[in-house]
């Protein structure tokens, strides 16, 4: 920088230091345009600047450049009404980030081409619920927090973060898993009967996940639930196509929403086991 | 014991894994001050302190955390607002830098404002001397940065209770030298209880000591109490006593024993480490040395 043969004036340094709002916009901007190019006056406006004033502008520029940047799904959760700390607590979960996200796309993709393969929506009901509830149970695995054990020592930590994180876990899920069955062959009413299957997986796994590791609840859920769909179409005489079976029926849907709330109460009235290390076994 | 109140009580604490008794009817009482936890691997310490922490329940027993009982989900809530924790393995987000990461614990302290929580992770990085390294990755930290940055999370909000699982590992002299000024200075009224293997730690830092032996304690009282156990038990020899339980070469090329005195040899002044190993023998002696190399 250079400096120039005219200075700006003391009084006007001073009460530019102290606000430069109170100037007009013109005599702002003219002693900012010299102050760039003027060491004169930039010493003497920092002499008159209280320290006070100073350390309050150094700390607001440090903490506009230590703001972590944040995440693409945090910058989405904010711009739906989701406040920031949460969303950094939600963007978090391993199984909303980029490589969760991209398991949960091939997931949900393979299992429509199955049933494009079969031209029949049955692959796709069955394969869909086990989605989410891997998603669910990876959300709170031994490395779902980013904290580890200092973040469980938390006030924030408990049931309301594991359930909050659920809710995001399943919604993303339920989203990417309906956007892949409109590529189904048939989109009829029957292609939607994999969402309470879905639901009752997924808060199955928080309810078993408070008497056992929370991969061997998944384990579990899973096989019990492909036992399950299997045997009641084998029983039908396997002559009916997948999707025609009880389990996607009226019937297979009350009972999926039964499960549900039966999951979902269980893990309500276990939610202190979420409070401690113990859930993350 | 000092004369203040106690902050901290348990009583008849049990805990197990499986087969294993990590602890055994542990009562123990903590008042304000560093508190140390001395003890070889698998005494029980980490569970103590976990348990104290709110991150692991006990089997049994009864606990008074700061007023409050953690076994239940509104005394669990007050003590960890009021707690401040560094596990022994925090299991750091390697893609966070320092800064995130510890931001990221403040969120789940409820520091909810932005500018104030900043304020805040910029004040306890700079005093564990990271604020050079504060956007780093933390997986482009050093072992001793690291845990530098697991005390800072531990530091946010000046806690009335700061539990610290073996804060001084991995820290360098100098490091373990600033660690020892920012607890006297930053803990300051707080309850301290730490763990640790260091016993030079002990008598530098600790007002009150509790040595953990499998699971049970078998002794509490002040730095000074501990060394006196080995008072007129330890010896200087010009060369081991082969009958020797304990002894071992010192750096000036002579041979300290505890017990007894091996012919020749000249009675000296114990130090913590000499208290803590006639309680705790010939294992934590291995131990020490082996953490030592």
């Amino acid at each position: 920088m250079t400096n120039t043969d005219w200075h700006a004036p003391p009084d006007l340094l001073a009460r530019f230091a102290h606000n430069p709002a109170a100037l007009d916009d013109m005599t702002a901007a003219s002693v900012e345009a010299h102050l760039v190019v003027c060491a004169d006056c930039r010493g003497q406006m920092t002499a008159a600047a209280s320290p006070a004033l100073v350390t309050a502008s150094w700390d607001a520029i440090a903490d506009r450049i230590d703001q972590p940047r944040p995440a693409l799904l945090e910058r989405v959760l904010h711009r739906i009404g989701v406040g920031r700390g949460l969303g950094r607590l939600l963007a978090a979960t391993p199984a909303l980030q980029g490589a969760g996200l991209l398991a949960i796309c091939v997931l949900a993709a393979g299992a429509v081409v199955l049933s494009l393969t079969a031209d029949a929506e049955g692959p796709f009901l069955v394969l869909a619920p086990l989605v989410p509830l891997a998603a669910v149970a990876a959300s709170f695995a031994p490395a779902a927090d980013p904290a580890g054990e200092a973040g469980v020592a938390t006030p924030m930590h408990g049931a309301g973060l594991v359930i909050r994180r659920a809710i995001a876990v399943v919604g993303i899920n339920f989203g990417v898993l309906g956007a892949a069955a409109l590529a189904l062959p048939d989109l009829g009413p029957a292609a939607a009967a994999w969402v309470l299957p879905a639901l009752a997986l997924a808060l199955g796994t928080l309810a078993l996940g408070a008497w056992m590791r929370v991969e061997v609840a998944v384990a579990v859920l899973s096989s019990a639930w492909l036992l399950g769909v299997s045997s009641v179409w084998w029983l039908a005489g396997r002559d009916i196509p997948l999707a025609d079976s009880a389990t996607f029926s009226v019937t297979g849907q009350v009972t999926a929403l039964a499960a549900a709330v039966a999951a979902a109460t269980i893990a309500a009235a276990r939610r202190d086991h979420f409070a401690t290390l113990e859930a993350f076994r | 014991m000092t004369s203040s109140i106690s902050t901290v009580t348990v009583t008849g604490l049990r805990k197990r894994f499986g087969a294993t008794v990590a602890l055994d009817g542990i009562d123990a009482a903590f008042t304000p001050g560093v508190n140390g936890l001395l003890g070889p691997n698998g005494a029980g310490k980490t569970t103590m302190l976990r348990i104290l922490a709110t991150v692991l329940p006990a089997d049994d027993g009864r606990l008074e955390v700061l007023g409050d009982d953690p076994s239940t989900g509104g005394g669990r809530l007050t003590v960890r607002r009021r707690l401040g924790y560094l596990p022994q393995e925090p299991g750091f987000h390697r893609h966070f830098s320092g800064f995130e990461f510890v931001d990221y614990v403040a969120i789940l302290k409820e520091w909810a404002d932005r500018k104030p929580r900043h304020d805040e992770v910029r004040r306890v990085l700079t005093l564990v001397g990271l604020e050079a390294v504060m956007h780093k990755r933390i997986g482009q930290l050093s072992g001793g940065m690291r845990r530098r940055v697991g005390i800072a999370q531990a530091l946010l909000g000046r806690p009335d209770l700061l539990v610290l699982d073996e804060p001084t590992a991995g820290l360098d002299p100098e490091q373990r030298l600033r660690f020892r000024e920012l607890l006297g200075t930053e803990a300051s009224g707080a309850t301290v209880l730490l763990s640790t293997h260091q016993t030079d730690d002990v008598a530098a830092l600790c007002q009150h000591v509790v040595v953990l032996l499998a699971g049970q304690i078998r002794f509490t009282g002040t730095p000074t109490e501990l060394a006196a156990l080995a008072s007129g038990r330890v010896w200087l020899a010009g060369e081991r006593d082969p009958g020797a339980d304990l002894a071992w070469i010192t750096g000036e090329g002579r041979v300290r024993h505890i017990g007894e005195p091996p012919t020749g040899a000249q009675l000296v002044e114990p130090t913590v480490e000499d208290g803590y190993l006639i309680l705790a023998g010939r294992d934590a002696h291995a131990n020490s040395e082996a953490l030592a190399s």
